[in-house]
């Protein structure tokens, strides 16, 4: 059996699954069969490989406030205590 | 929202089973042992959706204490941080939007997704790995403003996707939608994400504004 090989429309409409994991074996392979023949499509994973590094590093890091901290374990708190009486 | 209003269930889902036999103690301490860990990583995701620290503040607050009010429906040894992420979302949807009057977008208007992706895949190389370098050196502030220019569904998929590394299905639980939606709403999310970018990169004049095509 031929492994199969992509066009670079396939590939381009399957960059994010590639790059999110989700893309079956089969898939991933006929993706990087094309990859050795073309750069615009290696730019193009690359490029979206990029984003999403970008946005993992820029926007989850936010520490809760302390005060949030004690407001939510003071709910719990007074719900058990409510559940007891 | 009281913490009494917790009885309005709506925004929870439902679990298989229930920890039947555990006491209210038992539960407190499963809940601060299991989800009282999870307050920063849902303060910073309700950080990108509501805009600002109040609201996020009280959406996270609103969040705990329905999942507490639910946590007998919880069943151990599931995803605690999706059925977490379902309950935030949620209630985003049903109490936070709304206040802000975000215009609707839709999931379908037109343009194929594949066309989204790569609109100027004829830029010639150097640019492009030129593009992409630059985009690295954009400071965080930029980063989350883009994605807070996002329309929220697509924002929330992305921040799902890319920050918490949720696979498509949990997306899909979690936002209530088929994975062909969460799909959608990431390739647009992300093509919008990009031009942003690159956008900001031009204007700190990271990418030679001569060089845009």
């Amino acid at each position: 059996m031929t492994e199969q090989v992509f066009e670079c429309t396939e590939v381009i409409a399957r960059v994010y699954e590639f790059i999110d994991g989700e893309a079956d074996p089969q898939t991933c392979a006929a993706i990087r069969a094309h990859l050795e023949l073309c750069e615009s499509c290696v730019d193009t994973i690359g490029e979206g490989q990029s984003v999403k590094a970008l946005v993992a590093r820029a926007c989850g890091c936010e520490s809760a406030p302390d005060e949030l901290r004690q407001r939510v374990s003071m709910t719990i708190t007074s719900v058990t205590i409510e559940e007891q009486e | 929202m009281g913490v009494l209003g917790i009885m309005e269930t709506i925004d929870v889902p439902v679990a298989l089973s229930t920890v039947a036999t555990e006491s209210a103690a038992e539960r407190t301490a499963r809940f601060e042992r299991d989800a009282m860990p999870l307050l920063d990583q849902l303060y910073s995701a309700a950080m990108r959706l509501t805009h600002n620290p109040q609201d996020a503040e009280d959406l996270v607050q609103d969040t705990f204490a329905k999942a507490y009010a639910s946590f007998h429906q919880y069943q151990d040894g599931t995803n605690l941080k999706a059925w977490m992420y379902r309950i935030l979302t949620n209630t985003f949807i049903n109490s936070y939007r709304k206040k802000q009057r975000e215009p609707l977008q839709s999931d379908a208007d037109g343009v194929e997704d594949w066309q989204l992706v790569r609109a100027e895949a004829h830029t010639s190389r150097g640019l492009r790995s030129a593009e992409t370098e630059a985009l690295d050196h954009l400071p965080d502030s930029d980063v989350k403003k883009a994605l807070q220019e996002l329309p929220s569904d697509f924002r929330m998929a992305v921040y799902l996707a890319d920050v918490e590394g949720f696979a498509y299905k949990e997306i899909a639980e979690i936002m209530d939608t088929p994975i062909g939606t969460v799909m959608s709403r990431l390739n647009r999310g992300r093509s919008m994400l990009r031009t942003l970018l690159q956008d900001y990169a031009r204007e700190r004049g990271l990418i030679p504004a001569g060089d845009a095509s």
